[in-house]
């Protein structure tokens, strides 16, 4: 007993130091973004005597924060309530119906986790053009769905394999459509699946800059990747901007991972693929 | 405005859509349901395009020209000189976006996805040939008369003009005044053995002498590379012969030269393939290194640094012949280019008439902008120019300047071109090998 | 009965709208940037003249560099994928056992994972050539004073130090979950058989975890192949050209090379080599999945 508690110790010891390093470069950046650039190019690693507030002020005004952090979350909220709700109902289809076009559509969805976005690009601005979807936030967000589709699909259809057809079976002898069945019995069934999704997309889509690259051109359109991005470029990297503008960027998505974190494994232990 | 409608109309087909799955149950009929699906989609489209409608109504009064240009530090300056320009002319707008890293692949997507700008960055001949398709011929313009030689030879394809001039830019090494006072160096060095010289006395006064950017090709590639095709006795001969086949890099004395000479620059610099732009400017700007590659673009950066250093301008000395060093590389680094579809056409040439030809525009060019104007019958204003470009225009008005011929790369050579640069300062190859590196990478690009 | 006769709109409704926006974004562009790779379009001319195979034999005649952007992705994804799942796994055996503040542990192990990789590069830029550098200078340590994105080999390992921090994570969480579903009554009947500790855990937890290995390994496998952004901030392909990933290769022929045509037909290339991979893959855990069942 004894000897398997000094185990743990150790091993929780091991497991900060371990942390320390793994996390020492994020506390880089959060120490950076307090210092005027001079420091932080000419003494990277020392901690900054006063905090230097004017970047995070400066920041919030050059990259015009509220307006990029509102497009962003949009967009990101948007595509990853469409992925899951389009993933559960086509997964959910496919699985209990399955048809020919529901076989060669789950083919291609993998199939379609293998293709390059480069090659995308231009073809995908083209095909927007002409729904006139391009440089707008819908069209953004409609890209986003066909893209998250595959992976999202997966994941829910290892969840619909594993819930039991008797709940099904009994809702339609009491005469339940399959419209009703699934919004009623299987959504809420499927929900720590979607949880888990929700989050690994929204990870995912707020960091994603090539996207709004080329469907969200304009400044009013930018989101917060593409902002940040922005002060990096070939002649000079304001990092005494980029660094704030990045830490700014990191906070929503690290709130929304400390509250789902509980439901991120419980989703994947439900969803679990199996067989 | 639009935006916003659209995305209303797409919210409210998806809660349209989501609502079917109620009405699925109640009517106990789902097939009724996808019909109205589509349609709430129609509705949708319906009012985005009454959205666009508005939003184009609101502006056939007036014209906008949409100007996407490539220099961001001129990009405030440039919106002033705009405004100045629309206060006149009120029947004409503009928009104004700068980009630096994306600017060819935003281009290229915007051209794709209809929203092509009314002007654009041309950045040379290479790039006026790839674009020539959309571009307005501007042969007949008052001002292509003035232009520079220089500038007339980069631009013209076919017998057309293509494209407004905006600045001569140039550079050689960029040089810390004071640092070269401290060591003693009385004047800078235009040969080799003055480099030498002038090196080994920062050296022994504790100053590290030199730093380059080797860890990223662009800068190698484009303009140390760029020293070797200027310094050939006829270099557009040259250039042709490398397209048909009749003249070649390989073994080539003047890059053979070139090589060994770099090979010095590296042993001079710490950490030379770890240190990107970024930390060449600081370096440089910090006054803790005395040389390095730059040119009059680097001037606002060093504005920004203080009013402590003093920076020149002066030669790239690959050997001893006095006569051929002491000289600097200046080109046209950028047009403005006409889209032939724009509705703005007649507004935008008279906008450039404007800039070029009338007192009130050149000024505009000159001291808002900063540049050093490629029209002969202007000059720059010494005051905004600032210490790099003072330089640069005296070596121009003493005809000490070779071109810059980077311009006329095939796709993608500057960047092999700079990755050989790269193999040959790691040690990976000697300066035979460099030779044929470069001849191997123009060949696997050119086009045919 | 009624259940047997699916009308053709209730398919329609279900696997209608998720058709509409995989075909909008990935299948219509596919088939136009198919169509491109037989041509010689720049991507901003507006003529566009089919040249047949040509692409296709520039990429295997070695006139374009494609296949030496080809190895280098495969070398450093088979390090990724390996380095990636066996330290996540060791993580969540480790905060599967008996330590405090697991949540904590776990939260800050994922953290990177939630940063976008190309904001990322630029972190890890700076952490490489002036971080490490002043490191070197205070511990007067030759390893932190190389010039780590200057070489080809510490630019690999720069680039596998940086993808690993970014992905243990993700392998992390997804092995926890699968090492808590693994019953206690098993684990407890193998140790009163004597089973060690190790013994256990190969046996009977890594059997029972093989559907979520294979998820892991579908995922890394096929996040390693599709390195981009790491690449284009961290390193830009450099030093010279060694550390240009295959999608790297492909957009910098598309947008920066203007060879738009080319570009496409090695991006089939490139989706043709990963199909394999991954298939191989699959059929391989598939096996392996099969046999434990």
């Amino acid at each position: 007993m004894k000897k398997g508690k000094i185990g743990s110790v150790i091993l929780f010891l091991v497991m900060l130091l371990a942390v320390l390093v793994f996390l020492y470069p994020l506390f880089v950046v959060v120490m950076n973004s307090f210092k005027p650039l001079g420091d932080i190019i000419a003494r990277p690693l020392e901690i900054p005597g006063i905090l230097h507030l004017e970047n995070y002020i400066n920041a919030w005004k050059t990259v015009e924060i509220p307006r990029v952090m509102w497009n962003t979350a949009l967009v990101t909220v948007l595509s990853v309530t469409g992925i899951v709700l389009l993933s559960a109902m086509s997964a959910y289809w496919s699985e209990r119906h399955p048809t020919v076009y529901s076989r060669i559509f789950s083919r291609l969805l993998v199939l379609s986790m293998l293709i390059p976005f480069a090659s995308l690009m231009i073809p995908l601005v083209q095909v927007m053009r002409v729904f006139r979807l391009n440089n707008s936030l819908s069209g953004a967000i409609v890209t986003y769905w066909g893209i998250g589709l595959a992976f999202a699909f997966f994941m829910t259809q290892g969840a619909v394999k594993s819930l039991p057809y008797e709940l099904e079976e009994a809702a339609i002898v009491d005469g339940c459509g399959p419209v009703r069945v699934f919004w009623q019995i299987i959504l809420p069934l499927l929900q720590p699946t979607m949880v888990t999704i929700f989050v690994m997309d929204i990870f995912w889509i707020w960091n994603d800059f090539i996207v709004p690259l080329i469907l969200l051109d304009s400044s009013q359109l930018s989101t917060i990747q593409l902002a940040i991005k922005k002060l990096f470029s070939q002649y000079s990297s304001q990092w005494d901007l980029a660094l704030p503008a990045l830490v700014i960027s990191i906070v929503p998505i690290l709130v929304v991972f400390v509250l789902l974190q509980k439901k991120i494994v419980g989703g994947i232990l439900a969803g679990a693929v199996k067989g | 405005m639009k935006e916003r409608k659209r995305l209303l109309a797409l919210l409210l087909s998806g809660v349209m859509a989501l609502g079917m799955f109620g009405c699925g149950v109640t009517t106990g009929s789902g097939d009724a349901a996808p019909e109205k699906t589509p349609a709430a989609q129609d509705s949708g489209e319906a009012a985005g395009d009454k959205g666009a409608g508005t939003a184009d109504a609101g502006t056939t009064e007036k014209k906008t020209i949409y100007i996407y240009q490539l220099k961001i530090q001129i990009d405030e300056a440039l919106k002033n000189v705009c405004k100045q320009y629309s206060e006149m002319h009120p029947e004409v707008e503009f928009v104004v976006e700068s980009e630096a890293d994306n600017y060819f692949t935003s281009l290229k997507t915007k051209f794709t996805g209809g929203q092509a700008p009314d002007v654009f960055t041309i950045v040379g001949n290479a790039d006026a040939k790839l674009w020539q398709s959309h571009l307005e011929d501007l042969s007949d313009q008052p001002w292509v008369a003035d232009m520079i030689d220089l500038a007339k030879q980069d631009i013209t394809i076919d017998g057309g003009v293509y494209g407004l001039p905006v600045s001569v830019e140039g550079y050689g090494y960029m040089y810390n005044k004071k640092l070269f006072e401290q060591a003693g160096i009385t004047q800078v060095p235009t040969t080799l053995t003055e480099m030498k010289a002038a090196v080994d006395k920062l050296e022994a006064a504790g100053i590290s002498p030199i730093t380059q950017p080797y860890m990223d090709w662009y800068q190698a590639g484009n303009f140390m590379v760029n020293v070797g095709i200027a310094r050939q006795e006829d270099p557009m001969a040259f250039l042709q012969g490398l397209n048909d086949g009749s003249t070649t890099f390989v073994d080539n004395p003047v890059f053979l030269t070139l090589a060994d000479y770099l090979l010095y620059d590296v042993s001079k610099c710490t950490n030379p393939m770890n240190t990107d732009f970024n930390t060449q400017t600081s370096l440089f700007s910090n006054q803790e290194v005395a040389m390095t590659l730059g040119g009059n673009w680097n001037q606002p950066t060093l504005d920004e640094a203080g009013p402590d250093l003093s920076a020149g301008l002066m030669p790239f000395p690959i050997d001893d012949d006095k006569e051929a060093n002491d000289m600097l590389f200046a080109g046209v680094t950028g047009y403005w280019g006409i889209n032939k579809d724009s509705e703005a056409k007649e507004e935008i040439k008279e906008f450039f008439t404007w800039l070029s030809t009338t007192p009130e525009g050149q000024k505009c060019m000159t001291t808002d902008l900063q540049m050093i104007p490629a029209f002969r019958s202007f000059e720059a204003d010494p005051d905004s120019i600032g210490e790099l470009g003072t330089d640069l225009s005296s070596y121009i008005n003493q005809g000490k300047v070779y071109g810059m011929y980077h311009s006329y790369y095939p796709d993608g050579f500057a960047q092999a071109a700079g990755e050989a640069v790269q193999k040959l300062v790691a040690g990976n190859i000697d300066g035979a090998a460099f030779t044929r590196e470069l001849q191997n990478g123009w060949d696997n690009l050119k086009t045919e | 009965m009624k259940k047997q006769k699916m009308g053709f709109w209730r398919h329609a409704l279900f696997l209608g709208p998720a058709s509409l926006a995989f075909a909008l974004a990935v299948v219509v562009p596919f088939v136009i940037s198919v169509i491109y790779s037989f041509t010689d379009w720049n991507g901003v001319a507006n003529d566009i003249k089919f040249i047949g195979l040509d692409n296709f034999v520039r990429i295997f005649s070695g006139k374009s560099n494609f296949l030496g952007s080809f190895w280098f992705t495969l070398k450093i994804s088979v390090v990724n994928i390996i380095l990636i799942n066996v330290l996540g796994t060791l993580l969540a055996v480790a905060l599967t056992s008996a330590i405090r503040a697991k949540g904590l542990f776990r939260v800050a192990f994922y953290l990177p994972n939630t940063i976008g990789g190309l904001i990322l590069g630029f972190v890890w830029q700076f952490i490489f050539v002036t971080g490490f550098p002043a490191i070197g200078q205070l511990l007067q340590s030759g390893f932190f004073n190389q010039q780590w994105l200057g070489t080809e080999s510490t630019a690999f390992i720069g680039l596998v130090i940086v993808s690993v921090w970014q992905n243990v994570g993700y392998v992390m969480v997804i092995m926890t979950a699968a090492l808590m579903g693994v019953p206690s009554d098993l684990i407890e009947s193998a140790r009163i058989d004597g089973a060690s500790a190790v013994c256990t855990f190969f046996k009977v937890k890594l059997p029972l975890c093989m559907p979520y290995i294979t998820v892991c390994l579908f995922w890394t496998i096929s996040n390693a192949f599709k390195m981009f952004e790491l690449n284009y901030s961290l390193t830009k392909g450099g030093p010279y050209g060694s550390t240009n990933s295959m999608a790297l290769y492909i957009y910098n022929d598309a947008f920066a090379n203007n060879k738009y045509g080319l570009a496409t037909a090695e991006s089939l290339v490139f989706f043709v080599i990963i199909m394999l991979i991954t298939g191989i893959q699959m059929y391989f855990t598939g096996k392996k999945e099969r046999e434990y069942q």
